[in-house]
């Protein structure tokens, strides 16, 4: 069971009174010198503290200063297995301390250590391409291939490619906007409880609260906040995902942006960038590791141990790039009978990819 | 004096005796017809006075009495003009009666006395020869159609004069000739031959497995793919029809009026595609003349329903019982009518709202909710009764004019049939007919897997999350598959290429 700091417990305390506005807390807690000191010396402090926050409310959170108060607020917390991390933490992402209104508490599920690994993120429109998507699957395995967490905010479209591909190919941190009882969207609930087990989740705001329009773009911030270098894949010209290119910039973060078809509407924020701010354009995850001051490792060879023969000639033929039934039996001079069975045997040992629309990849 | 003529009615595609009885009496000039008629037989009475006048004889001008017996039958249809006209004029003298013994009469009249076509002459011919009946007087128009009938001397004729001159002797008609029944090579429609259809390698070896075992297909791919084209070669791959399969099919068609009378009896499985915006009636069958509706009509052939999602909910929820029985209920007024419906269900559907999701040439933004919501618009009670799922991806225009190469549907038709008859021979006293048929019994016992062919299973399910409820479907899919290669074991090679045909098992729509 997860055990809280006293400081842990007085910031989940402070932050149970929705009324209490943070910039009374921060002059509060500035004054104090910490949260738990502030709790410490709550009833005693009673005219300095009213002051600030007013008679009422002083009186209203005086008579909830006991353990039967706290006791289910904690408990909540603890059969969800739900982590936090405050702003006076270690392990608290250091670039959000810059903003005034900085998120008090960070909720978590999972392994918090990931916030210690070098992480990039990458975000994208929800309405999203074959083209963006593919690349941001290409991206987010690059990265992981390096060592790097990928870090996104599991919305659709672009955010769940980031985030699955990241799943299976390495470390993944998903960032969501509204508490971890409201998934959102319900169609990720699947993928957000594998990241809870095997990554790391952050929200802002407690379990109980739903995601309501001003929280995405604090949650955008936090994205921006806890890696060194933000990539926007696929983007239109009103994605959400430009406000985190915007923070990332703001806190002089590394910002990378993909080109797309100069038709495409889903491309049309992406490309803009670009035009605004040539240096950011990438091609590939090399360009991004460059940056970063990695070496792109070769493209070494994985070993397929249990691929057959025919198997390694469907295995090469992908390796070219994604084709559909026809494109293979017309490759490889074999019947739609032999291929598909084949295709299934490869998807089951995990080599080969059925794509929508009938088609094959790696 | 009275006078008693034969007939036919039918009840669905059954038919029943009729004794046609007029009573003519003295007294004030009256017709009154009873019997249950409907109002086409009650309007015969205008057709019958004026053909009687226009053919040279004399309408009697006394009480008329004509009473349709059964009573408690519905008679439907102008189908007794010829035999309500020959009974009033042997009533009146003018027919030697005695001639008109043992002959049953069937026919609607023109008002200048012409004897026109009628619908279901075939299933009426076949009960009258069950009821022991030898001789029958039918429309000429209807000879095509009465011809491939044997064991009836059947008398065509064009007109009423030239009727009652064959029943005086004045006039010899000979007997129909037979036909006798050849089996097509292939059957369907003309210009649709998978030679025709360039590429599509996937889509085409799931329509070969689907007539194969008799598998209901969903395809599912961007609009101008070829789906409407793929599903109407699909008749063409499937074994010819036997004759009794042909005659069960026309029957239904003869019915409802369908029937092109130059080609007499259907040849080639029947292709029916009913629109989305068709009504219940029309789909199902039933309205005021409990018509067959389209899943009769596809009786022993397909049925494409193009666009799957855009069809009413209820209205596919209603083809849950055919699909299971093979045969559908029409319920009417006073009874309920049983029309065959054992039909192979081919439907298509975009794989997304804008339809290009998957697509390797179109942009497709929609949402995954978007898409998820679109396809839970498909009945899942439906939906399980679909063995196979095929994405058809859109063939790129140099494919398109490539030449040649590709197999016809005569080639694979040949495969289908070898597969057919190991079915035939597997299932053979059981009551069934192919492997998408088979029971959970018949499941256990056919379609046995080896340790490699478990194995492969269970891992199949747990690495491509498939859902349960597919796991009869992929093992049915599975025979079809090992019946195709001529193999009595279910190979893991079957299961695994059965696999590619259970998309929707999977988790369609996620990226995950
Ligand atoms: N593989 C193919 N080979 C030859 N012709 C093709 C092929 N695919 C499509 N066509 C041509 O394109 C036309 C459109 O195909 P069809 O109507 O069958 O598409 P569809 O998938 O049913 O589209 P929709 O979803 O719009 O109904 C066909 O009439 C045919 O001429
Ligand atoms: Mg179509
Ligand atoms: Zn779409």
């Amino acid at each position: 069971m997860i055990g809280f700091s006293p400081a842990q417990k007085a910031y989940i305390w402070l932050t149970s009174f929705e009324e209490l506005h943070w910039k009374s807390l921060n002059r509060l807690l500035s004054r104090f010198g910490g949260a738990a000191q502030l709790v410490k010396c709550f009833k005693d402090r009673e005219k300095e503290i009213a002051e600030e926050i007013g008679a009422e409310l002083y009186r209203k959170m005086e008579g909830r200063l006991t353990a039967a108060y706290m006791q289910p607020l904690l408990g909540a917390l603890q059969e969800r297995g739900v982590g936090i991390i405050t702003c006076e933490d270690k392990n608290y992402p250091e670039e959000l301390l810059q903003f005034e209104d900085k998120p008090f508490i960070l909720y978590t599920l999972g392994d918090q250590t990931l916030l210690d690994t070098p992480c990039v993120t990458i975000v994208g429109s929800r309405r999203c391409t074959r083209y963006g998507v593919e690349q941001t699957r290409k991206i987010a395995r690059g990265l992981c291939e390096h060592g790097f967490t990928v870090v996104s905010g599991l919305a659709d479209g672009i955010d769940t490619a980031a985030n699955s591909e990241a799943l299976q190919r390495g470390r993944t941190i998903a960032v969501t906007a509204g508490g971890f009882d409201h998934v959102y969207p319900s169609s990720n609930k699947e993928l957000f409880d594998e990241i809870a087990k095997r990554g790391l989740v952050i929200s802002q705001f407690p379990p109980h609260r739903q995601a309501i329009p001003y929280m995405f773009p604090l949650r955008n911030r936090i994205m921006a906040a806890v890696s060194l270098a933000t990539v926007v894949t696929e983007a239109g010209e009103k994605s959400g995902a430009l406000i985190t290119a915007d923070i990332a910039l703001s806190l002089g973060k590394e910002l990378f942006v993909l080109p797309g078809n100069v038709n495409s509407k889903a491309s049309a924020g992406c490309n803009r960038l670009i035009k605004e701010m040539q240096g950011c354009m990438i091609t590939g995850f090399e360009d991004v590791l460059l940056a970063l001051g990695v070496e792109p490792k070769g493209q070494k060879e994985q070993t397929l141990p249990d691929l057959t023969k025919e198997e390694r000639v469907i295995y090469e033929v992908l390796k070219m790039g994604e084709l559909d039934l026809d494109g293979i039996v017309q490759h490889l001079g074999m019947s739609a009978a032999e291929a598909n069975a084949l295709l299934s045997l490869m998807e089951i040992k995990g080599t080969v990819k059925k794509l929508p629309g009938g088609r094959f990849g790696l | 004096m009275l006078s008693i003529i034969k007939s036919f009615g039918l009840i669905g595609i059954e038919g029943y005796p009729l004794d046609i009885e007029v009573d003519i009496n003295p007294g004030l000039p009256c017709y009154e017809t009873v019997g249950l008629p409907d109002t086409a037989v009650k309007e015969s009475r205008e057709r019958v006075r004026s053909a009687i006048k226009n053919s040279g004889y004399g309408f009697p001008m006394e009480r008329i009495t004509v009473n349709l017996a059964p009573a408690d039958k519905r008679k439907e249809g102008a189908l007794y003009d010829v035999a309500i006209a020959a009974g009033i004029l042997a009533a009146s003298g003018q027919l030697p009666e005695e001639r008109l013994k043992g002959f049953v009469l069937f026919g609607e009249l023109s008002l200048d006395g012409g004897v026109r076509a009628v619908n279901g002459i075939l299933p009426l011919l076949i009960s009258a020869r069950e009821h022991g009946f030898k001789n029958v007087v039918i429309p000429h128009g209807n000879s095509t159609e009465a011809s491939y009938i044997v064991g009836l001397d059947i008398y065509p004729v064009e007109s009423l004069r030239q009727m009652c001159d064959f029943f005086a002797g004045r006039e010899e008609i000979p007997a129909l000739a037979h036909l006798v029944w050849e089996e097509t090579g292939v059957g369907g429609e003309k210009g649709f031959d998978f030679a025709y259809v360039k590429g599509q390698a996937a889509a085409k070896r799931a329509l070969e497995i689907a007539a194969s075992g008799g598998h209901n297909v969903l395809m599912i791919g961007p609009p101008g793919a070829g789906k409407t084209m793929l599903a109407r070669c699909l008749p063409g791959i499937l074994p010819p029809m036997t004759f009794e399969e042909a005659l069960e099919t026309t029957k239904i068609h003869s019915i409802a009026g369908e029937l092109d009378s130059s080609c007499g009896i259907i040849k080639s499985r029947p292709f029916r595609s009913p629109h989305h915006t068709a009504s219940s009636p029309s789909l199902i069958g039933g309205g005021k003349n409990s018509r067959p509706g389209e899943i009769s009509l596809a009786h022993n052939g397909v049925l494409f329903l193009d666009e799957l999602p855009e069809y009413p909910r209820a209205l596919l929820e209603t083809l849950r019982q055919p699909l299971e029985d093979g045969a559908v209920t029409v319920a009417r007024a006073r009874q309920t009518v049983l029309y065959p419906s054992r039909f192979m269900l081919v439907a298509s559907m975009n794989p997304c709202p804008c339809g290009n999701y998957g697509s390797a040439m179109g942009e497709c933004r929609c949402a995954p909710g978007q898409i998820q919501k679109y396809l839970a618009k498909l009945s899942g009670p439906l939906l399980d009764r679909i063995d196979i799922h095929v994405e058809v991806g859109s063939v790129s225009f140099s494919d398109l004019r490539s030449g040649g190469g590709e197999e016809s549907s005569g080639q694979v038709a040949k495969r289908v049939r070898a597969a057919r008859q190991i079915q035939q021979q597997r299932f053979s006293g059981e009551g069934i007919f192919c492997n998408a048929q088979m029971n959970s019994g018949a499941l256990k016992l056919y379609c046995r897997l080896d340790a490699e062919g478990e194995r492969l299973l269970e891992k199949a399910f747990s690495a491509l999350k498939m859902s349960a409820r597919g796991h009869d479907r992929l093992l049915k899919l599975s025979r079809t598959i090992a019946d195709l290669d001529q193999s009595p074991q279910i190979l893991p090679k079957h299961l695994a290429e059965a696999i590619q045909y259970r998309t929707l098992d999977r988790k369609y729509g996620a990226f995950l």
